[in-house]
């Protein structure tokens, strides 16, 4: 995608399908609309869901989340805890943000964006590759494949078998 | 990233590609695309660890194949060997250290297959070098460290990650 720079008002005054980053004036792609993204998302959404109440969690797909005045970045998936300000661009931590690979994402844009959340207080961050079937849990300036199955983030357990096709 | 149609593995060892390809069951992949800075922080790497570690001059390479399994081969930017690995014109007998200077089109999956195989056969650690954010990160079987502290190590080599992209 070529490099497109737009003041951060209209960034928040438009709606681009799907939707792209905002880092430091530039408008930055995220995933290419691959069904094995889609479908990935879509179950590790109805996962966390149908545990919204036990976890004491609350779900959200592709909302924007603020890191700074001049950067927003949009996880595939984020979990909040259940009495978190219900706001509509997320500026609290989220205890959890979830990215699955598309097939062009490298390590320097997977690290980029994990870095972000990293700085605004998330804990931890999942990376799950739907075409190699493997998931890693990441935590600031470590990336770890889960060996075990189960992708872990406080009191969440999700059997990677569970989301993936 | 894969190159067209699959090729017999005798194919593969007996051609000589421009930069060399890896060869993953059948399949041609392009390592790098000829990048000026890869390029660049390759010949840096082997400059820069022949200089701190005279001892090692003659057991570093720049894109040397490395053997995985019967059909599969891995072309790392640049290896050190042990000092007792055998005169191999393909390497078969693991390296003490592979290194991978990102190109921009690799991917963290396509990345992660090659390290993977360099671990299974027995490579102890590996360097990621990032010469356009220059950052690096140092990866040992299931981890990935980013390095913190400017240095990246492996054993007893350490190699600071500012000579790389001087």
């Amino acid at each position: 995608m070529p490099i497109v720079t737009i003041p951060v008002e209209e960034y928040l005054a438009t709606n681009y399908q799907p939707d792209c980053d905002y880092v430091d004036g530039e408008l930055v792609e995220r995933n290419m609309g691959e069904q094995s993204h889609g479908r990935v998302q879509l179950r590790i959404g109805a996962w966390l869901y149908a545990r919204e109440s036990r976890l004491r969690i609350r779900g959200l797909v592709e909302v924007r989340l603020q890191i700074n005045p001049r950067r927003f970045r949009i996880p595939d998936v984020m979990v909040l805890p259940i009495d978190a300000p219900r706001e509509e661009i997320v500026s609290t931590p989220p205890s959890l943000c979830v990215e699955i690979l598309s097939r062009s994402d490298s390590l320097e844009s997977i690290w980029d964006r994990i870095e972000d959340y990293f700085a605004i207080g998330v804990p931890a961050c999942w990376i799950v590759d739907p075409i190699g079937r493997r998931g890693w849990i990441a935590t600031p300036n470590h990336l770890d494949k889960v060996t075990d199955g189960i992708l872990r983030a406080g009191d969440i357990e999700m059997p990677l078998a569970e989301v993936l096709e | 990233m894969a190159t067209g149609t699959p090729i017999p593995v005798e194919e593969y060892l007996r051609t000589s590609w421009r930069p060399d390809r890896d060869y993953v069951e059948g399949e041609l992949l392009e390592r790098q695309l000829g990048e000026r800075v890869h390029g660049g922080a390759q010949r840096e790497l082997m400059f820069r660890l022949a200089s701190r570690y005279p001892q090692l001059r003659k057991r570093l390479f720049p894109a040397q194949r490395v053997q995985i399994s019967g059909s599969r081969f891995r072309v790392p930017d640049v290896c050190v060997l042990a000092e007792n690995a055998p005169d191999e014109q393909i390497v078969r007998t693991p390296p003490l250290l592979c290194v991978e200077v990102l190109s921009k089109d690799d991917t963290l999956e396509s990345l992660w297959d090659r390290i993977e195989d360099y671990f299974a056969i027995g490579v102890p650690v590996c360097w990621i070098v990032d010469p356009i954010g220059r950052p690096g990160w140092i990866a040992t079987p299931n981890h990935l460290d980013k390095v913190t502290d400017g240095i990246l190590r492996a054993d007893d080599i350490e190699m600071p990650l500012a000579e790389v992209f001087e």
